[in-house]
C-alpha cells in the first residue's frame, strides 16, 4: 500500500531512491514550464507533408528532401538595389567554378562570402555518425557562406557546384564593410539566416539520403584499381535540376550496386557528375571490370527506359590502376590524373556522341594489354578500339569498348 | 499546464472498474497531436528542463508518428497511441543526447537542482555520470514499463500515469516497483547514491 502514495507523503526523505528524485525534480519544473506550442508543431507536420505531396508529383521517393523553392527574400541579389549592386561589384571580384568544385569546406575558415549569378549548388553537412547530406540547393541570387561570416570563424557546412557556377566572391572583411556601409542589407541578410534556419529544422524532419562520399580509407601509394565515371552533357540545357538530381542519385547507385561485393572497402569521391572511386589494391582489377561491365549496361538501359529523355545517362566510365595516396583532402596520384585524362579524350567522346552508346569504358593501354587480354571477360579484347589519348600535354595510349550503339545505318537514317 | 491532479484523485479513481473505459483511437495525426501533444510536451519538459528542447523533441517525435501513421494509426485504443507518443518522445530524447555536444550533460540535471549545486565540478561530473547510467537502463527497460517509469520520473503521478494508458493504477503500481527493483539491481551503487541524497 505504501507505494501507492506519492514520494513527497512518504516521511523521511530517506526512503527516496533515485527515482523519486526525478519525479519530484521533473514536478518542480512543469509546474512552471510554459506549455506546449500546438502551432508550431502541426506547422511541422504540414511542412513535411507538403514536401511528400511535392516529391509525389515529381516522382520523387519521399524520403528524399523536395528541394526547397526560393522564395523571393532568399535571393539577396534581387533585394539589393542597383547602387548596392554596384557597390557590391566594387568589394567582389568574379570568379567562374567547374561543376564539382567544392565552394566551402564544412569546418574550414570562413574567410568569404559568395553570390551565385548562374548555376547550382548544393550544400551537405556531415553527420555525426560521418555521413555527408545534402541539406539545400543553392541557386542563381543566392548568398552563400553568410552564417559563418557573420557568426562564427569556421564553415557549418560544405558548398559544391553542380554545374558551372559564375558568382561573385567578397572577403568576410568586404562584406563587414559592405553591411557597414548598408545597414538595410544587414537586415536581409539577417532574414535570410533565419529563413535558412527554419528551413533547417525542417530538415531534421525530413530525412536527406545520404550523399556521395565514402569511407576515408588510407592508401601509402598501393597500386589500386581507380575509377572515374563521367555523365555526358550532365550540364545540358535539355535537363533541369530534377534531372540531375535524378542522374547523380541514380549513377551513385548503380555505380554502388555493380560494385556491392566490394563497395564497403571502396574509397568514392564525388565529381559533380559522376564518381571518382579507388578500390583496394587487394582486389584484382579484372574482378573490377567483371562487375562493371556485367552490371552497368543492364542497369543503364533499364534506367533509360524507364526516365524521361532529360533524364537518361550515357556513362563515360575510365580504369587504370596506378599508385594512390591518400590525405585529408581525399586521394592522389599520377593514375588520378590519368583516369581523368582518359575520359576527357576526344576521340572517346565523339564515339560516344555519334554512336549513341548508354555506356563506353576506356581503359588504359597496360589495363588493356594486362587484364583485358588475358582474361577475355566478359567482353571480347577484340571488342576494344585502340585510341591515343592527347589531352592538356598527357600523351596515353588507351582502349575503348562502347556498349549498346547505334548502328551507323541507324544514326543515318535517324538524321535523314 | 494542466493542474497537478493530487492524492485525492489518485484515491478517486474506481480501482474496481477493471476494464478501460471506452477509448477510439484517433484517425488522424493532427487530431492526436493536438490532444496529446500537450502530455507529450510535459513528460519531455519533464526530463529535459529545457522548453526549447521539449518542443523540439515533440516536433520530432511527431514527425515520426505522421511518417508512422500506418502503424500508429492501426492502434486499437488511444490509450495504445498515448503509450506509442511517449515511448517515441523517449526514443527522440535519447537521439537528442548522442549528439556529441549533449554528450557531456543529461536530462535532469540542470546546475541549478538543489542536490548539485553545492558538489564542486568534480563531483557534479560523477553525478552527471551516474545519472546518464541510470538513464540508460531506463530506456531498456520492457517498453510498458519504459512508458511508466519516465512518466514517473517526468512527474506524473500513478493516477495521472494510470488514466494516461489506460491501465489501473494497480498496474502502475506493480510497473514502478518490477522498474525499481530492475535499477536496484542494475546499478546497485547509484541507487544507493541517491537513495541517501
Amino acid at each position: 500500500m505504501d507505494e501507492q502514495r506519492p514520494p513527497r507523503d512518504r516521511g523521511t526523505a530517506g526512503d527516496e531512491d533515485a527515482l523519486d528524485r526525478l519525479h519530484l525534480k521533473g514536478r518542480q519544473f512543469t509546474d512552471t514550464a510554459p506549455g506546449f506550442d500546438e502551432k508550431q508543431a502541426l506547422g511541422v507536420i504540414q511542412r513535411v507533408r507538403e514536401a511528400d505531396a511535392a516529391a509525389a508529383r515529381t516522382g520523387r521517393r519521399s524520403a528524399q528532401r523536395a528541394q526547397p523553392q526560393s522564395p523571393e527574400s532568399s535571393n539577396f541579389w534581387a533585394a539589393l538595389t542597383a547602387e548596392q549592386k554596384e557597390d557590391f561589384r566594387m568589394l567582389a571580384y568574379e570568379r567562374t567554378f567547374a561543376a564539382g568544385t567544392r565552394l566551402m569546406r564544412e569546418g574550414a575558415p570562413a574567410d568569404q562570402v559568395i553570390v551565385i549569378l548562374d548555376g547550382e549548388t548544393e550544400i551537405t553537412v556531415q553527420g555525426s555518425s560521418g555521413i555527408e547530406r545534402v541539406v539545400a540547393h543553392r541557386g542563381p541570387g543566392q548568398l552563400v557562406g553568410e552564417r559563418a561570416a557573420l557568426r562564427v570563424s569556421v564553415r557549418s557546412a560544405t558548398v559544391i557546384c553542380l554545374e558551372q557556377v559564375n558568382a561573385l566572391a567578397m572577403t568576410t572583411a568586404n562584406f563587414a564593410t559592405f553591411l557597414d556601409r548598408h545597414t538595410d542589407v544587414l537586415q536581409i541578410v539577417e532574414d535570410q539566416i533565419y529563413e535558412r534556419l527554419t528551413e533547417d529544422a525542417e530538415d531534421i524532419a525530413v530525412r536527406a539520403q545520404p550523399t556521395l562520399s565514402g569511407p576515408k580509407l588510407k592508401r601509402d601509394g598501393q597500386n589500386s584499381t581507380t575509377i572515374l565515371s563521367d555523365v555526358v552533357s550532365f550540364g545540358s540545357r535539355a535537363r533541369n535540376d530534377e534531372h540531375r538530381r535524378i542522374i547523380r542519385s541514380e549513377v551513385f547507385e548503380m555505380t554502388r550496386a555493380s560494385l556491392q561485393a566490394v563497395w564497403d572497402q571502396c574509397h568514392f569521391e564525388d565529381r559533380g557528375d559522376g564518381l571518382l572511386v579507388v578500390v583496394p589494391p587487394s582486389i584484382p582489377t579484372a574482378k573490377i571490370l567483371e562487375y562493371l561491365l556485367l552490371a552497368l549496361p543492364v542497369a543503364l538501359k533499364r534506367h533509360n527506359r524507364t526516365y524521361a529523355e532529360g533524364a537518361q545517362i550515357q556513362l563515360r566510365i575510365a580504369l587504370d590502376v596506378g599508385p594512390v595516396t591518400s590525405d585529408e583532402l581525399g586521394v592522389s596520384g599520377q593514375v588520378v590524373v590519368n583516369t581523368a585524362r582518359l575520359i576527357e579524350a576526344r576521340p572517346f567522346k565523339q564515339a560516344m556522341d555519334t554512336r549513341n552508346a548508354s555506356l563506353g569504358v576506356i581503359v588504359s593501354d597496360s589495363v588493356y594489354q594486362s587484364v583485358v587480354n588475358q582474361v577475355g571477360y566478359p567482353s571480347d579484347p577484340a571488342d576494344y578500339d585502340q585510341i591515343e589519348v592527347d589531352v592538356k600535354q598527357t600523351h596515353l595510349r588507351a582502349w575503348m569498348h562502347l556498349f549498346d550503339p547505334q548502328s551507323p545505318e541507324v544514326i543515318a537514317r535517324a538524321a535523314s | 499546464v494542466p493542474a497537478l491532479s493530487r492524492l485525492e484523485d489518485a484515491v478517486s479513481i474506481d480501482e474496481s472498474a477493471k476494464e478501460p473505459p471506452e477509448d477510439p483511437p484517433y484517425t488522424d495525426i493532427d487530431s492526436l497531436i493536438r490532444a496529446e501533444g500537450p502530455k507529450m510536451y510535459r513528460l519531455a519538459v519533464g526530463l529535459l528542463r529545457s522548453d526549447a528542447d521539449a518542443q523540439d523533441v515533440v516536433q520530432s517525435a511527431a514527425v515520426k508518428m505522421f511518417r508512422n501513421w500506418g502503424k500508429v494509426g492501426a492502434l486499437d485504443t488511444a490509450a495504445r497511441q498515448r503509450g506509442y507518443c511517449l515511448t517515441t518522445v523517449g526514443n527522440e530524447i535519447k537521439q537528442l543526447h548522442r549528439k556529441p555536444v549533449r554528450s557531456r550533460e543529461f536530462p535532469s540535471l540542470p546546475m541549478e537542482d538543489d542536490w548539485v549545486t553545492e558538489l564542486d565540478f568534480e563531483q557534479w561530473h560523477l553525478h552527471a555520470r551516474s545519472l546518464r547510467k541510470l538513464w540508460n537502463a531506463i530506456f531498456k527497460l520492457p517498453e510498458m514499463r519504459q512508458q511508466v517509469v519516465i512518466s514517473y520520473a517526468a512527474g506524473y503521478e500513478y493516477s495521472e500515469i494510470a488514466e494516461m494508458l489506460g491501465i489501473s493504477v494497480s498496474a502502475v503500481r506493480s510497473h514502478m516497483s518490477n522498474g525499481r527493483k530492475t535499477l536496484r539491481s542494475s546499478l546497485p551503487e547509484i541507487w544507493e547514491e541517491y537513495r541517501h541524497g
